[in-house]
């Protein structure tokens, strides 16, 4: 499984108030991408104007659902996080740099990360991220389901992303084993964890 | 009868008053030479084919004018003396749009540092726009001034005892976004920026709200600034042509709530609003 690469320490206090400001989540951001080359043998880069739009919009996301948190809290953590990967993904917030001496470790599957660096980085990230967040607000252990290893998840997500940017809430969603609201996914209203 | 002078009315017989309104003056009058049209500097992006048309002849004036504007500017520095800092070519280095809101909620009096203030936007916001791609502009330092002063002495927490006052330190979020909305709402009340000049079509280099209403645009971008720094200084880019870059791209991705915002019927407090919503996530 391709999750078990950990970049967000577990010395950070709280990592749900660092993923909410924009300095030290960019910190953040920037350690994972640093470590997708020795990781997964491809290297991306942030794009800190478009980083800097889409986490504003995102910011308002946050305003507006604040309301949820007290009635599912994991489930707010998981919807905002999806949301936060589907505004970087709209925005092209990191994107690939394609380099001559790109090379996969040996003990890995880097079949994904090379046919989209830009989504598998950005998508492990929030994994990580909303693991961390839950494990440390809601003191629940919640992870990746088998769908993440699969290419053809992967393939179906870049293809629909193109036509639907909120479509990546659905697909962070599936990948973490939630039932996804294929049809809305933006919609907090209508998700189908709202009365779990 | 009303006087034509551009020295503002209410002056007082002030000498530091005196030089930035002589300042404005001259900037005007060297703005005006340098955008005559026909002139050369307006003409060095005419394409190569109206270049081939005879040019009219050049008003001979224009380069007297050009001279008088700066002997005008440097005399009023001259007659400032050494209590003001020379200040015309502040805004070629990077500025730090740093405002001790203390300080300024309590300073109508202190006029030296209000125009300290003043000149750090001025130079904050010539800057901004020359970087975001103006060919020129024109910025009256007299109403960043005035808009200074008027917010120091209209401002609620003047009129509180000396001990209220003292207990006032304006880092809060709360209370750092209430000044630098009110301030930042007399800044664009002023009109400071007279003139904005963009050869390129907007969104190409600069945005539109950029070129249609710099004031609006640049003295939010500036309120913020000093907002985020009053309260999160160390979430800002060390660098400060950085940190406006930072603001621009923020005032981008919120344009239409700051409009709305601008719009409202109570503009200072839902700019308030907007500027806490923002400054809480830097």
């Amino acid at each position: 499984m391709p999750h078990d690469r950990v970049t967000i320490k577990d010395h950070i206090p709280n990592v749900w108030q660092a993923a909410t400001r924009l300095s030290s989540f960019k910190e953040l951001l920037v350690e994972h991408c640093r470590s997708m080359r020795s990781a997964y043998g491809v290297s991306v880069e942030i794009d800190e104007r478009a980083l800097t739009s889409a986490f504003f919009v995102w910011a308002q996301t946050v305003d507006n659902h604040r309301h949820y948190l007290q009635q599912n809290a994991p489930d707010y953590f998981q919807f905002l996080v999806g949301s936060l990967l589907a505004e970087l993904l709209k925005a092209h917030a990191v994107s690939a740099v394609p380099r001559l001496d790109d090379e996969a470790s040996a003990a890995r599957d880097n079949s994904i990360a090379r046919w989209w660096p830009a989504g598998f980085a950005l998508t492990l990230f929030m994994i990580e991220l909303v693991r961390k967040v839950i494990s440390q607000e809601c003191g629940r252990i919640v992870g990746p389901s088998a769908k993440l290893a699969n290419i053809k998840v992967w393939q179906s997500f870049r293809e629909n992303l193109v036509e639907q940017p909120s479509i990546a809430i659905a697909y962070f969603d599936d990948f973490m084993g939630i039932v996804p609201n294929w049809r809305n996914p933006s919609l907090l209203s209508e998700r189908n964890t709202r009365g779990v | 009868m009303e006087a034509k002078s551009l020295i503002p009315r209410h002056i007082a017989p002030d000498l530091n008053q005196v030089r930035i309104a002589l300042v404005d003056c001259a900037r005007q009058l060297r703005y005006t030479a340098r955008n005559v049209p026909g002139t050369e500097s307006a003409t060095t992006r005419t394409s190569s084919s109206q270049a081939s048309f005879a040019r009219p002849p050049l008003p001979q004036f224009l380069g007297s004018v050009g001279h008088l504007a700066d002997s005008l500017l440097e005399t009023a520095e001259t007659y400032a003396g050494h209590a003001i800092p020379p200040l015309q070519d502040h805004w070629k280095l990077p500025v730090t749009v740093g405002v001790d809101v203390e300080c300024l909620v309590h300073c109508a009096q202190d006029t030296k540092l209000v125009r300290g203030y003043s000149a750090i936007y001025y130079a904050a916001a010539k800057r901004f726009v020359l970087r975001a791609g103006a060919k020129d502009v024109l910025i009256f330092e007299h109403r960043i001034n005035d808009a200074l002063m008027a917010f120091c002495e209209s401002h609620p927490l003047r009129s509180t005892s000396e001990d209220k006052a003292h207990t006032f330190v304006g880092n809060t979020l709360e209370e750092a976004s209430a000044i630098f909305a009110r301030l930042t709402l007399s800044l664009i009340d002023r009109h400071p920026i007279r003139s904005a000049r963009f050869d390129e079509l907007p969104d190409v280099l600069a945005p539109w709200w950029l070129v249609a209403e710099p004031n609006a645009y640049v003295f939010l971008l500036l309120g913020l600034v000093g907002c985020a720094r009053s309260v999160r200084p160390d979430s800002l880019p060390a660098d400060p042509d950085e940190t406006l870059g930072l603001a621009a791209d923020i005032v981008g991705s919120r344009e239409s709530k700051l409009r709305a915002a601008l719009r409202a019927a109570k503009p200072a407090e839902v700019l308030q609003q907007e500027f806490a919503a923002i400054v809480k996530y830097v």
